[in-house]
């Protein structure tokens, strides 16, 4: 008995030294029933304050997501107000799947809210972060409820597919803060109000690349094809679509996926003179139109090259504007200083300054390695002419 | 005469008499006393208990001899007919002369018929034990596909030629003993001579020697008269029906223990990881046996924490459960009258109420109260609110899991650990669960069983991966290391070698 004591009084020294104390347990104590799940924060500012909506989760029932919206003077004090709310339930931010945040506030700066998301255990670090662009949070989630759909359903989709799509990424919210703390540079998925929602496929919530953010305060975006270039650089895109013209009057739409990109510097007695960025890709033919043979070589070493040039000329577009934000928004600052830490180190604290006059060239290497051609035998010649009759074709 | 906490043989001393036997089973309806003249002529008293005795035998193989004037008609004084039957006139198969009282009670009390020739200051005990016990049938609780389909009955003479047949070993040691003063009842420790260790063999003979109760008339009895920690749940004896599995135990180094009465072998000393080998891992593939023994301990762990963590992420940690998860619980807790923790407890308190009267009622109407209670009173708890659906399904998880457990005393002490977890997890959450966990494991890691540390070999002295995994036959060392075996423990010890178990 003596020895089951002690042994219990050394698990309560053990818990109460590492800093559960009774009192913060108990203090956790909710029936799930007594819980109304926030699954979408999102969080404005207007004159001097904070307003959050909370967009709840839907019920298996058929009750509809609600939206919750409070104003105070700050997020905290926003958060506690949303403690009123009328049904009486208590908000639950701990499966808090995003965190919306409008243009004025991403304008006025981050650091307020990822602090509080850092500090806070209710709300989660890996909460995936949104900008409204041109717009605000509550806009974007009020915009978005309705009989079968909620924003939070909307941004899982956009988070499932972004990257798939190559127009971005979804960054978390400890991700973005880490990478604030470490160079204050960060890229956040942008997202604008768009369509009704009313038709098939006419999304309400559309994905719109990157929010660039430097010192934590929204610098710009980038969008389309320079967002894809990031994506490509900074690894975080899954496939992306091209189209080229190998030959006269015919046209392919391409497929590019398993990208690889090398960084390698040129080190001279000054110091880092210059960096060539090598980015390897695959290639599936999606569609063909015209009259090109696919399957002769000289038609697909044209196609690739047409590719890789391509994807040469966006990737150093996309560049020459970080260098002209003096921002290394892809990271090829981290991509060096992984590849020889030793010679980076003379150059990491200097890292802001160099890079926007640093000599920068893009090589693109693509292989046209799927063309999904069955057969080498056009396809008229297998499914028939336009009257159906093979054999004429033949 | 003397009483006290002793066997018949202890408790009458003195020179047998006629009177002296009358004086101690006289009183009974069941004693038989009466006067038989031999052939030759002199007079002799025949005594008996009846029930314990075969009437048939009495009277072919003692009485019927007694009667022919060839075998005992030349014999007319008690002295030389007394010698007479000892040298063979009379055939039954055994028969001694007895001169103390208390053996004669003994013999009386293990089915034997006595006859005395007045004046002669002795008495022939003749073996005419009743045949009417329970044919050797299949195991009840321990059943298999594959292997042995025999198992042991309430004689312990029955039990010890069961292991005999399948350990012909001429080292094989069956002592008996006699425990409880007044049921006298008979215990075997069993064991192989220069194989297992000697000191596990005294110390077992030394708990059984010393027992000292009314009489073993129950499992629980023996168990609890042998066990190390009373206090504790945890079985620390092996029991088993199934005299293969019995005899495997043996073969490993353990001591046997069988009681007369009992349709049950006990196995000391008993680790944690013992419990959850089941007899039909030796009869499958190795790697069969393997995944099922990984399964068990799988199954362990949903018994045994399942409830528990299913309180505590429901009430204290809700950022544990994946989101669709959680707010299928919200919406199937909405209109639920009672914390998650009371929901849980008597959840659980009802499956072991459902699960009790489906054994002690008669097989047929066990079923149908199981299908009442589990189906159509949890479907109407359900429907009617007052349980959410979740906790149903967790409860039964963990109940079935439960009984995947091959050995029901661990499967008790598991039920009884479940609740105490279940409100460690109420009364604390993740951190509760925790503290109950570590008590659970000090526990058990405190446990002995006739000197041999409880969680051995997953707390060290031996192989650890041994109580997880069966390796292949040819491969397998025979002994634990931990029952510190004579010899060199390896499969083919000369002794274990030619005490191979016949299936």
């Amino acid at each position: 008995m003596k020895k089951a004591l002690s042994a219990l009084l050394a698990v309560f020294v053990a818990l109460s030294a590492g800093g559960c104390s009774p009192v913060n347990i108990w203090a956790d104590y909710r029936e799930t029933e007594d819980l109304e799940l926030i699954r979408v924060l999102g969080v404005d500012s207007a004159d001097q304050s904070v307003t959050v909506t909370a967009g709840t989760g839907e019920w298996a029932d058929g009750e509809e997501s609600r939206i919750i919206m409070q104003r105070a003077e700050n997020l905290p004090a926003a958060l506690n107000c949303l403690r009123c709310d009328p049904v009486g339930r208590e908000p639950c931010f701990t499966h808090t799947e995003y965190l919306v945040v409008g243009e004025e506030l991403a304008r006025e700066g981050l650091g307020g809210l990822l602090d509080y998301v850092e500090r806070m255990s209710t709300l989660r670090l890996k909460t995936g972060l949104f900008i409204v662009r041109g717009g605000s949070a509550e806009s974007a989630i009020s915009a978005c409820a309705g009989e079968r759909s909620s924003a939070a359903d909307m941004l899982k989709y956009i988070s499932a597919n972004v990257e798939l799509m190559g127009l971005g990424s979804v960054y978390s919210c400890g991700s973005v803060a880490a990478s604030l703390a470490d160079d204050g540079l960060a890229l956040v998925q942008a997202v604008a109000v768009g369509g009704s929602g009313g038709t098939e496929g006419d999304f309400i919530l559309k994905p719109l690349g990157y929010a660039a953010f430097r010192d934590g305060k929204l610098l710009c975006y980038f969008e389309g094809a320079e967002a894809a270039a990031l994506s490509v650089l900074t690894g975080r895109v899954k496939s992306m679509g091209m189209s080229a013209e190998p030959e006269d009057g015919s046209r392919a739409v391409m497929e590019l996926r398993g990208f690889h990109v090398r960084v390698s510097p040129r080190w001279e007695e000054a110091g880092l003179a210059a960096v060539r960025v090598d980015i390897e890709a695959k290639a599936g033919l999606t569609q063909m139109s015209g009259g090109a043979d696919i399957e002769a070589k000289a038609v697909r070493r044209a196609l690739e090259r047409r590719l890789a040039g391509q994807l040469e000329e966006l990737t150093e577009r996309t560049i020459v504007r970080t260098q002209a934000l003096g921002c290394d928004f892809a990271g090829l600052g981290g991509m060096l200083d992984r590849r020889c830490p030793g010679k980076f180190a003379s150059v990491r604290v200097d890292w802001a300054s160099i890079y926007p006059n640093l000599d920068i060239t893009v090589s693109a290497r693509v292989e046209l390695d799927r063309t999904f051609e069955i057969t080498s035998t056009p396809a008229s010649a297998v499914y028939g002419d336009e009257r159906g009759n093979v054999d004429a074709v033949r | 005469m003397e009483t006290g906490q002793r066997t018949a043989a202890e408790r009458y001393t003195g020179p047998l008499t006629e009177e002296g036997l009358e004086a101690i089973f006289g009183g009974s309806d069941d004693w038989v006393s009466r006067n038989v003249r031999t052939a030759g002529g002199p007079e002799a008293l025949l005594m008996y208990i009846e029930g314990l005795c075969d009437g048939d035998s009495i009277a072919e193989q003692v009485l019927r001899p007694l009667t022919e004037p060839e075998r005992m008609g030349m014999f007319a004084a008690p002295g030389p007919a007394e010698e007479a039957i000892l040298s063979g006139r009379v055939y039954s198969c055994a028969v001694k002369r007895r001169r103390e009282l208390g053996e004669a009670a003994s013999d009386l009390l293990d089915g034997s018929c006595l006859l005395i020739f007045p004046g002669t200051g002795s008495a022939l005990s003749f073996q005419v034990k009743s045949k009417d016990k329970r044919p050797v049938g299949e195991p009840r609780d321990e059943k298999v596909l594959k292997g042995a389909r025999d198992a042991f009955v309430e004689p312990i003479r029955v039990n010890t030629g069961l292991v005999r047949r399948r350990l012909k070993n001429p080292d094989l040691r069956i002592v008996e003993t006699d425990m409880g003063s007044r049921a006298g009842t008979k215990a075997a420790v069993v064991y192989i001579e220069g194989f297992t260790s000697p000191a596990l063999v005294d110390e077992l003979k030394r708990r059984v020697e010393n027992i000292r109760t009314e009489g073993i008339i129950t499992s629980a009895a023996l168990e609890e008269n042998i066990a190390d920690r009373l206090s504790s749940p945890f079985p620390t004896l092996i029991s088993t029906e199934r005299p293969d599995k019995f005899c495997l135990n043996i073969l490993e180094g353990r001591v046997g223990i069988l009681a007369d009465g009992l349709p049950m072998g006990y196995l000391a000393p008993g680790t944690f990881a013992q419990f959850f080998k089941a007899p039909e891992d030796s009869a499958n593939h190795f790697i069969v046996g393997s995944i099922l023994t990984v399964l068990r301990y799988l199954a362990l762990l949903i018994s045994l924490l399942l409830p528990a963590f299913y309180v505590s992420v429901a009430t204290y940690h809700h950022e544990m459960l994946p989101t669709k998860l959680m707010m299928t619980i919200i919406q199937a807790r909405q209109s639920v009258p009672f914390p998650t923790g009371f929901e849980a407890l008597a959840m659980l308190t009802a499956f072991e109420l459902l699960q009790e009267a489906g054994l002690r009622l008669p097989q047929s109407v066990g079923q149908t109260v199981s299908i009442i209670g589990a189906l159509v009173v949890g479907d109407a708890a359900v429907s009617a609110k007052m349980l959410s659906p979740e906790i149903v399904i967790v409860v039964a998880l963990a109940g079935i899991s439960g009984y995947t457990m091959p050995n029901q005393d661990m499967g008790n002490a598991l039920r009884i650990c479940r609740f105490l977890l279940v409100i460690c997890a109420a009364a604390a959450g993740m951190f509760g669960l925790a503290i109950g966990c570590g008590l659970l494991i000090y526990h058990l890691c405190s446990l002995e069983s006739c000197g041999v540390p409880y969680m051995t070999p997953l707390s060290g002295g031996g192989d650890r991966l041994s109580a997880f995994i069966r390796r292949p036959s040819p491969e397998a060392p025979l002994a634990e290391p931990a029952l510190k075996t004579q010899g060199d423990g390896s499969r083919r010890t000369e002794n274990a070698d030619s005490g191979r178990m016949e299936s």
